[in-house]
């Protein structure tokens, strides 16, 4: 790994790692650059392709994360790979939900640079896109990262109070936050000789004290582990029929979650088909059976469904709660099954690519409780 | 096997009601002694609780 430093100019922190991604998308070297940039309105950052660097005006570090950018990156990918390089700028959790479509064939990454930046986590959409206070969001997140106060942390998302590692791990060039005088330096870390070879020719300054950032991000990791390990005793006793029938008892089976889950990728989702319509008798029948029954009746069967078919590779990025219209915490539920499911595959989702999705393979000796003995 | 039981574990429904077994067409014998012995122990767990639940 290389470590440089970027100085930041004039304590404009944004304005210079704009002047980075300027000149790293002037330098010939990759076509196009997939950053967070707001919208003119100002009121949401997007995920904008940018050929032309005159018209960048990215914001990496805007507290939102409106759409999954690891599904914008496999729809555009999964057809054709671009045929020169295109960098793309994600968070932690986005990267780990990427390596988990390219493992399940839904993205490639040929000629996909990746640039992950320090992820001090994200605030819903509404409330980022609706933020009544006199400073913008970003400077909420700017302050927390130069440590001036925590305000920023009373806003963020379940999900990434609790996130399991805010720092990119599969990232070709990562820019750090952590560790370091925001104000004055960003860390500029080359992981992979495509990332060393971009930042060759870029003006960045050679690290001085490395082990900063080290203690910095274990500092962050153990505040996160501690935070995730009371959230998950906390949720605890969302268990038994009547405590998850309550749970998900706003839920109106509109698959929204479904559409905002990176993982979640199937052409055609078996709750979208026509596999519950029926003739009227059966419908009678059933309510003659019971009685009464609540319609629509296949909403926890979807969410149970949904959950079987994706916890494993589960990133824990929480869109499917922010898209959630009737404000279902989704995460308190399906951030304990994931952790469970996961643990007992001993499967780290988006860690390692080689790693390889347990689905998929068959080992002789895994399970032998399951099944006849 | 092992995510639907823990779904079915979150729910609190026994995981003794899913039986995974593996009988081959030549088996006749061995089908019908396991078709047996699920439905006897289907019994004695009795009726599925969620069924008399009217919002599920």
């Amino acid at each position: 790994m290389t470590q440089k430093v970027l100085k930041v100019k004039d304590n404009d922190v944004i304005g210079s790692t704009n002047d980075f991604l300027k000149h790293l998308l002037s330098s010939g070297k990759i076509q196009a650059l997939l950053v967070p940039q707001s919208t003119p309105s100002k009121k949401v950052a997007y995920p904008v392709l940018i050929a032309d660097p005159k018209k960048l005006h990215a914001d990496i570090i805007a507290p939102i994360l409106p759409v999954a950018t690891a599904t914008i990156v496999s729809k555009m990918t999964k057809v054709q790979s671009p045929s020169k390089p295109i960098a793309v700028v994600m968070r932690s959790c986005q990267i780990c939900a990427l390596i988990e479509l390219v493992k399940l064939n839904q993205a490639n990454l040929t000629n996909i640079i990746i640039i992950g930046v320090d992820c001090p986590g994200t605030f819903p959409m509404n409330v980022y896109a609706g933020f009544q206070e006199k400073k913008t969001p970003t400077q909420f997140i700017l302050e927390t990262l130069s440590k001036k106060s925590t305000d920023a942390e009373q806003y963020l998302r379940s999900a990434c109070q609790i996130c399991k590692d805010p720092i990119p791990t599969h990232a070709d060039i990562v820019l750090g936050f952590y560790g370091t005088d925001i104000e004055k330096e960003i860390v500029v870390e080359a992981h992979t000789e495509v990332g060393k070879d971009l930042i060759k020719e870029l003006a960045l300054e050679e690290q001085q004290e490395g082990k900063n950032r080290e203690k910095a991000i274990k500092e962050l990791r153990e505040e996160k582990t501690k935070k995730r390990t009371m959230f998950l005793k906390e949720k605890e006793g969302i268990k038994g029929i009547e405590k998850v029938a309550e749970f998900f008892d706003k839920c109106v089976n509109c698959h929204n979650c479904r559409q905002a889950c990176p993982i979640c990728y199937c052409k055609e989702c078996l709750f979208d088909s026509s596999v519950f319509d029926a003739e009227a008798y059966k419908f009678i029948r059933r309510a003659e059976n019971k009685g009464l029954f609540k319609l629509p009746s296949d909403a926890l069967l979807f969410q149970l469904g949904r959950m079987n078919h994706m916890i494993l590779s589960c990133v824990e990025c929480g869109l499917c709660e922010q898209a959630c219209p009737n404000n279902i915490p989704l995460m308190d539920v399906f951030i304990p099954a994931a952790e469970n499911a996961q643990k007992q595959f001993d499967y780290h989702p988006g860690k390692d690519k080689n790693e390889k999705v347990p689905m998929i393979v068959y080992r002789e000796d895994e399970f032998l409780e399951v099944g006849e003995k | 096997m092992v995510l639907l039981e823990n779904i079915l574990g979150t729910l609190g429904l026994e995981k003794e009601r899913v039986w995974l077994r593996w009988i081959s067409a030549s088996e006749g014998q061995k089908f019908a002694d396991t078709m047996k012995e699920m439905t006897d122990s289907i019994r004695k767990l009795g009726p599925n609780p969620i069924a008399k639940h009217w919002n599920l």
